[in-house]
């Protein structure tokens, strides 16, 4: 059984289908990337998995277990992380307190506990701050985990989002456009963290445009077009795939 | 590797800086009632604790999922009004009151609040703002229970053990010791789980949700809470002056509540101590200016609002970070580089 | 018969008022999602402005035109020199300030122009006129029409000028419209001086009914929030019908039901349209991109 079964799946607003009938099934342990041209629907499909965006038709399995109407708190519960194409960090908080509260799934304080200030309470905090610590540590942000999150540039941001998601230790790692707008110098490092991450079991989906990167790194590739599934595999399948090059480079390319 | 345990950590760190500052900061509020010139200025003391609870609970609101309520001071009149009349119509114990007042304006706030915070945008003003144009009318027109426009008197003061608390020398010890609970309470839950959570609403309604918050239950639990805390504050307010009328509680009043805790600093755990001093102190040190208070009160709001966008406790935040930044680098070890991909954490164990 | 045509026409009055007041808080809701706390102020403003000129014989005109200019200075003075010096123009923040600057405007006004009431005469000689049966005062008639015209106006502009449908595109789209040439410090600095403007003719136009004083503003601008927000936070016809909407629910409460439960009406039709209707009845959600 699959990890992630997306079946029949169609996102519309109003008459528009931005994905339609796009059904894929994401085993557990491998690195899934999207990738598709722009208006693809490689990111409503992203935000259905995660929740944020409703199906308008289609089913959503995790693990067997249908998730398609849960809540995106309810999916993190779940095991699914994500991050955020356009960022969601929370500005006014710290570095570390940024990453401490992605390992709210896991926590087990209570909102009477907390206020009471229970004896377990400061043990957790400390847990959590350790792992908080060391996922930013891992992000290359551990020197800077007392600065604000808002004064970060946009490619540390982005990193940073990364380090929150960790901080679950999900069974699902979605990532939206994890190198675009981190400089070139350290974009091998987040690939590198990437298969490392996977490498203990947890699996990846992400989207990106950056082509040598989803090559590179994904075990298996769905590649979108105007919402449709157009062509699934191992990277190297879908490079040699003739639709696959005519829908990004056109017609001549694939003859060429 | 030295196996240090991080007892020294950042976040047990500051939980412990914050509660030595409610020490300091209280200790040094006892000797208030020894310079205080007379029963005047005493008084000023108790509305100090009073107006910092209910600032603080609109900055739990404000600060912690970043909505505005433009209706904390009616829940602060129903709070006094819920207590007083309960004492004044039914003879119920003041003590009984309170708890009543804290329980109904909770329970009030969790229904206003699940009806406005479902969505995100400013429903919560736009439902705080109807609310208490509600409560106004119902303040001034329910005669028979409120008293009217002229008020309700006759609030018995608490009393314990046979000892009434009804001068500002008895009732300082009471409002001081009920501030101190509730800004104990405040810390805990900043610095914990459930209090970060609420922070993260603030910095991204979708970001918390996507981390496992549930959002929406989690701005109605702070609502009801907030509102409870106000309620609280009313009911002291009311067994204190012995009296409750309706102008003290009205839209203005909320408005400038929000003020106060933008002044202290939106979601600082210390900022409503500074919007407290100012509620407090700020009109009598004004009153000579007689007309032009009003003036000088908006020209200094503006000053500060544009200048110190993080209000006046942001003073004291960017001394404390620049500490917090040495500390934490000290933590980090100098011999390896910053940017380790390993996963190694300081005491030297791989993961946990 | 003509108790309802009284009460449709009251309701009609003061319904326009409030729109036109709504109208300019949604103009800066549009352009800076905050809500402008100065807005009531700036009614007030007008009608002060108007009535000291007039008092001190200045052609009723004439003081209308320079009361209206006068608040447009206001505004823009507002947008240059407070809120356009926020570090952080968060809609929370700009929201905060406007209650400074209203604070600073009602006291200035009390300062300068005094605190006693002033008075506008009727802008048209006849006493009051009767229509179905109902009496009326002709100045409610020159209320209407002028509020009508002015949202006709304001209708006109943002829909149909290049400015306007300018403004529009800026307050939805800031980085796009400054890539095409809009100037956002533009855009903003007008939907101040609009606001102003528009608060300020209703503010001259209600004078002769209700007289004015300084701390008049404080009650409109709060009813006229709830207009707003009835009709839809950012929508400008929006504005024109919760305005009209609250003025009749107002005006039929407090005719049939009781004079002393008048004023909760607008908050309890606030609280009702919020639960079934939270956009209100016009207002659209705000979508999120992520």
């Amino acid at each position: 059984m699959a990890l992630l079964d997306i079946e029949n799946v169609r996102v519309s607003f109003g008459g528009l289908h931005a994905v339609d009938g796009l059904s894929l099934s994401v085993q557990a342990g491998q690195i899934q990337g999207i990738i598709g041209p722009n208006g693809a629907g490689k990111t409503t499909l992203f935000n259905a998995i995660a929740g944020i965006q409703k199906l308008s038709a289609g089913t959503i399995r995790l693990q067997g277990r249908e998730i398609q109407a849960l809540q995106p708190y309810q999916r993190a519960a779940l095991g699914i992380a994500r991050t955020f194409q356009n960022l969601q960090i929370f500005p006014d908080l710290s570095l570390i307190e940024n990453v401490m509260i992605g390992y709210h799934p896991r926590a087990r304080t209570g909102f009477l506990a907390a206020l009471l200030g229970w004896p377990g309470v400061r043990q957790e905090e400390r847990k959590i701050e350790e792992v908080a610590y060391e996922k930013l540590r891992l992000m290359g942000l551990g020197d800077r985990a007392a600065r604000l999150a808002g004064d970060l540039s946009f490619g540390e941001s982005k990193l940073l989002e990364i380090a929150r998601a960790l901080a679950a230790e999900p069974h699902i790692l979605m990532l939206d456009e994890p190198i675009a707008g981190v400089p070139a110098s350290e974009q091998a490092p987040v690939v590198s963290m990437i298969r490392e991450v996977n490498g203990t079991g947890v699996t990846v989906i992400l989207v990106e445009h950056n082509m040598r990167m989803v090559m590179g790194l994904c075990h298996q590739i769905l590649v979108m077009r105007s919402g449709r599934y157009l062509a699934a595999g191992t990277p190297k399948e879908i490079a040699s795939n003739p639709e696959v090059i005519s829908a990004y480079l056109g017609e001549e390319a694939v003859h060429a | 590797m030295p196996t240090q345990p991080r007892t020294s950590s950042f976040a047990g760190h500051r939980l412990d800086r914050h509660r030595w500052t409610l020490f300091a900061v209280w200790v040094l509020a006892l000797v208030w009632p020894l310079v205080a010139p007379n029963d005047y200025v005493l008084s000023l003391g108790v509305y100090f604790f009073i107006n910092l609870i209910l600032i603080a609970s609109l900055n739990v609101i404000m600060g912690w999922t970043g909505q505005v309520s433009l209706a904390h001071a009616a829940f602060y009149g129903l709070g006094a009004y819920v207590s007083g009349v309960l004492n004044t119509r039914w003879g119920i114990s003041p003590w009984l009151g309170t708890i009543a007042a804290i329980a109904a304006v909770g329970g009030v706030a969790a229904f206003v609040g699940w009806a406005t915070l479902r969505l995100r945008g400013p429903y919560l003003s736009m439902g705080t703002l109807g609310f208490s144009g509600i409560l106004s009318v119902l303040f001034v027109e329910l005669v028979p229970l409120t008293g009217g426009p002229n008020g309700l008197a006759g609030i018995e003061p608490y009393e314990v053990f046979g000892y009434a608390l009804d001068t500002p020398g008895r009732f300082f010890w009471f409002a001081w010791l009920v501030g101190a609970l509730v800004t104990w309470l405040l810390i805990n839950l900043f610095c914990s789980v459930p209090g970060r959570s609420l922070r993260a609403i603030e910095g991204s309604e979708i970001g918390a949700n996507t981390l496992g918050v549930n959002t929406f239950r989690a701005k109605v639990i702070a609502f009801s809470l907030s509102a409870g805390m106000a309620g609280l504050a009313g009911a002291m307010y009311a067994h204190f002056n012995q009296f409750a009328s309706p102008e003290t509680f009205g839209f203005f009043a909320s408005v400038l509540l929000v003020v106060m805790v933008a002044l202290g600093g939106v979601g600082s755990l210390w900022g409503p101590v500074f919007g407290a001093l100012v509620l407090t102190c700020v009109p009598e040190l004004l009153r000579r200016f007689q007309d032009s208070e009003l003036l000088i009160f908006g020209l200094c709001m503006i000053v500060v609002l544009l200048y110190l966008p993080g209000g006046i406790s942001s003073l004291g935040q960017r001394f404390g970070r620049a500490r917090q930044r040495k500390h934490l680098v000290k933590e980090a070890d100098p011999s390896k580089p910053l940017r380790n991909l390993k996963m190694e954490s300081p005491n030297g164990t791989v993961g946990h | 018969m003509s108790d309802t045509v009284q009460l449709l026409l009251a309701g009609l009055g003061t319904g326009s008022i409030y729109a036109m007041v709504a109208l300019g808080f949604n103009i800066i809701f549009k352009s800076t999602g905050a809500l402008n706390f100065a807005q009531g102020e700036w009614v007030m403003l007008g009608g002060m402005v108007a009535a000291t000129l007039y008092a001190a014989k200045v052609p009723l005109a004439v003081a209308f035109v320079v009361a209206v200019v006068v608040a447009m200075a206001v505004g823009a003075l507002s947008e240059r020199l407070v809120v356009r010096k926020l570090k952080k123009p968060t809609p929370m923040s700009i929201t905060i300030l406007t209650i400074a600057i209203a604070i600073c405007t009602k006291s200035i006004v009390m300062l300068t122009l005094g605190k006693s009431p002033a008075g506008l005469p009727s802008f048209s000689e006849s006493g009051p006129i009767s229509i179905a049966g109902a009496v009326l005062e002709t100045q409610s008639l020159w209320i209407i029409g002028i509020a009508a015209l002015v949202m006709a106006g304001a209708g006109y502009f943002f829909n149909r000028t290049v400015l306007g449908k300018a403004m529009r595109a800026a307050a939805a789209q800031p980085e796009a419209a400054a890539l095409v040439g809009i100037s956002p410090k533009l855009t903003m600095s007008l939907s101040f001086i609009l606001a102003a403007a528009v608060g300020a003719v209703a503010g001259v136009i209600v004078t002769p009914l209700t007289l004015t004083s300084f701390d008049h503003g404080t009650i409109l601008g709060f009813k006229a929030f709830c207009a707003a927000m009835l009709g839809g936070l950012g929508s400008l016809p929006g504005a024109m019908l919760g305005g009209l909407f609250l003025g009749l629910a107002e005006s039929f409460a407090g005719g049939m039901l009781s004079s002393h439960f008048k004023d909760a009406v607008a908050f309890v039709v606030l609280l009702l349209v919020l639960v079934k209707w939270p956009n209100g009845l016009l207002g659209r959600g705000q979508v999120e991109k992520v």
